[in-house]
């Protein structure tokens, strides 16, 4: 093992630690405890600024409904009001696969057995 | 204090912007409020080779919002609905009614930290839809002209859990994962049988992981956001045998929005859907296999709108586009997913009656053009007449009035 490998080795986890520290640290002072300060409807900025309602409410609300992309085909978590500010494409494969939606538009559905298409009807 | 309680209604509210009275809000707003939302929405539509649909749809939804401390806020929400839909092909008519599967979902937010805001949320989707009634294929409406094409599912339970970190007051930036337990439920007739009018099977849907990153801005005259999610997910199995598993999924979305004036302000909203390969059954293989081709089609959808607004009451034009790229294809079920194009125009117009209800209206004339596709060919080299799809086009109306009670 060369000689720098070594001392990397050495000093791995001594780094690890420190930058744990550091980035703990760091996180605790920009992330400083705002309970001594009057209450904001959505919360403070790093510098203690009341930060702009909808808007952090309309970026909690998209990572939610984006970070579940296929939950609930018939009842988002969302308002109805709230349907169209939030549109997650569909999964077309699926919905014509698993469900059969849109087969109506179509002359002929094959009947198959596992995988062999043998008929329309 | 929510948008639409902000009357006089302002260009600045249609896009999402209102200004910030932060300090003072929180004192005048009561700690829990309570909305009830609800809104009907007709769907009528016709193509060119001799299909028709009408769906009525009305979704209905309880949320409650609170603080009950100064670092945290809660909020529930309860949603169902009804759905009726009825569709004609080939002189044959389906029609079918169900309530809709109910989602209970829950989102408590940390504020106790000036700049990071950590958020979870639990979401469960209820198997509350009688899938027994309508649960023929035909009476499943595309799902690019309707948002619900279907009645109901399995039992959904998605947990997330994230973090928005405001870096100024204008501008935040989101980190989320979710999670989807997609619990079995039957697949109804017509899918995957071995012959006609078997009994329906079991379809065991695959779980989704997902990370989504977000960014979004606020200022005086302009508003937007954008967010990309990666998705990867487990395999589907129709009666315990693996049926496929989807490709991973890249979903972009954004929006923006502009008030020229005090009374006009417009939107833009795009997003974009790719799948890499699904992995599907090949005969002769035990395991899935990665398909050669693949059958996902990528989609691209652009929607915009102009409003003017003035005192509590708004209204201006809507419009959008949308572009399936090229034929996908369904190996299940050996058939061709036509590529698409999709267009829109129409109106919309809200007024706000009270401080604490509001009343929308729109309405919207839909243009789709699905390309043909070539008959089907079978494992052994045979041509299924009349397998294929012709070029059609459709043309579809969407009506919705829609209203809203704070308590």
């Amino acid at each position: 093992m060369l000689e720098w490998q070594q001392h990397k080795r050495q000093r791995g986890p001594d780094i690890t630690l420190r930058f744990a520290v550091v980035l703990a640290a760091a996180l605790t002072g920009l992330a400083a405890p705002a309970h001594a300060q009057s209450p904001c409807p959505e919360g403070r900025t790093f510098s203690g600024e009341c930060v702009k309602p909808d808007l952090a409410r309309t970026m909690r609300k998209s990572a939610i409904i984006y970070s579940l992309p296929k939950f609930s085909h018939t009842a988002p978590p969302l308002l109805p009001s709230e349907d169209g500010e939030y549109y997650v494409p569909p999964d077309y494969n699926e919905m014509h696969q698993l469900f059969g939606v849109g087969a109506a538009s179509v002359d002929c559905a094959v009947v198959f057995v596992r995988g062999h298409a043998v008929a329309c009807r | 204090m929510h948008r639409w309680v902000n009357a006089p209604r302002t260009a600045l509210a249609s896009i999402g912007l209102v200004a910030c009275t932060c300090q003072h809000v929180l004192a005048q707003t009561p700690r829990w409020i309570t909305v009830f939302d609800t809104s009907a929405r007709y769907y009528g539509w016709s193509n060119s080779i001799g299909g028709s649909g009408t769906q009525v749809y009305v979704p209905y939804a309880v949320q409650t919002t609170g603080r009950p401390n100064d670092d945290l806020k809660a909020e529930f929400l309860v949603r169902s609905g009804y759905i009726w839909s009825q569709q004609k092909s080939n002189g044959v008519t389906a029609v079918g009614q169900s309530l809709t599967d109910t989602t209970l979902a829950s989102t408590v937010t940390y504020y106790g930290w000036n700049g990071i805001h950590p958020f979870a949320s639990i979401n469960i989707n209820a198997p509350t839809a009688k899938t027994s009634s309508g649960s023929s294929s035909t009476t499943r409406i595309d799902s690019d002209l309707v948002a619900t094409p279907i009645f109901g599912e399995g039992w959904n339970i998605g947990p997330s859990i994230g973090a928005s970190f405001a870096i100024d007051l204008s501008l935040i930036a989101t980190l989320s994962y979710g999670y989807v337990y997609r619990g079995p439920f039957d697949e109804g007739p017509s899918l995957n049988a071995t012959a006609l009018n078997t009994p329906s099977g079991k379809l065991n849907p695959g779980d989704v992981s997902t990370l989504d990153v977000g960014l979004g801005y606020s200022g005086d005259r302009f508003t937007g956001r954008i967010s990309v999610s990666y998705s990867t997910e487990s395999r589907t199995y129709d009666d315990g045998m693996p049926l496929y598993q989807a490709g991973d999924r890249v979903i972009v979305t954004g929006k923006g929005g502009y008030a020229w004036t005090d009374n006009w302000s417009s939107r833009v909203a795009g997003s974009f859907s790719h799948f890499n390969h699904n992995n599907v059954p090949l005969q002769g293989v035990p395991d899935l296999v990665r398909e050669a081709l693949n059958s996902n089609s990528d989609v691209y959808r652009v929607a915009f709108d102009t409003t003017y607004a003035s005192g509590n009451f708004s209204i201006g034009p809507t419009g959008a586009y949308l572009w399936r790229d090229h034929n996908g294809y369904d190996p299940t079920n050996l058939l061709f997913i036509p590529a698409k194009v999709s267009w829109s125009a129409g109106a919309a117009a809200d007024i706000a009656p009270t401080a604490t209800t509001s009343i929308s209206l729109s309405v919207q004339h839909i243009w789709v053009h699905e390309n043909a596709t070539a008959n089907v060919v079978d494992a052994f080299n045979l041509v299924i007449a009349n397998s294929g799809i012709p070029e059609s086009s459709t043309n579809a109306w969407v009506a919705t009035v829609g209203g809203s009670v704070r308590f």
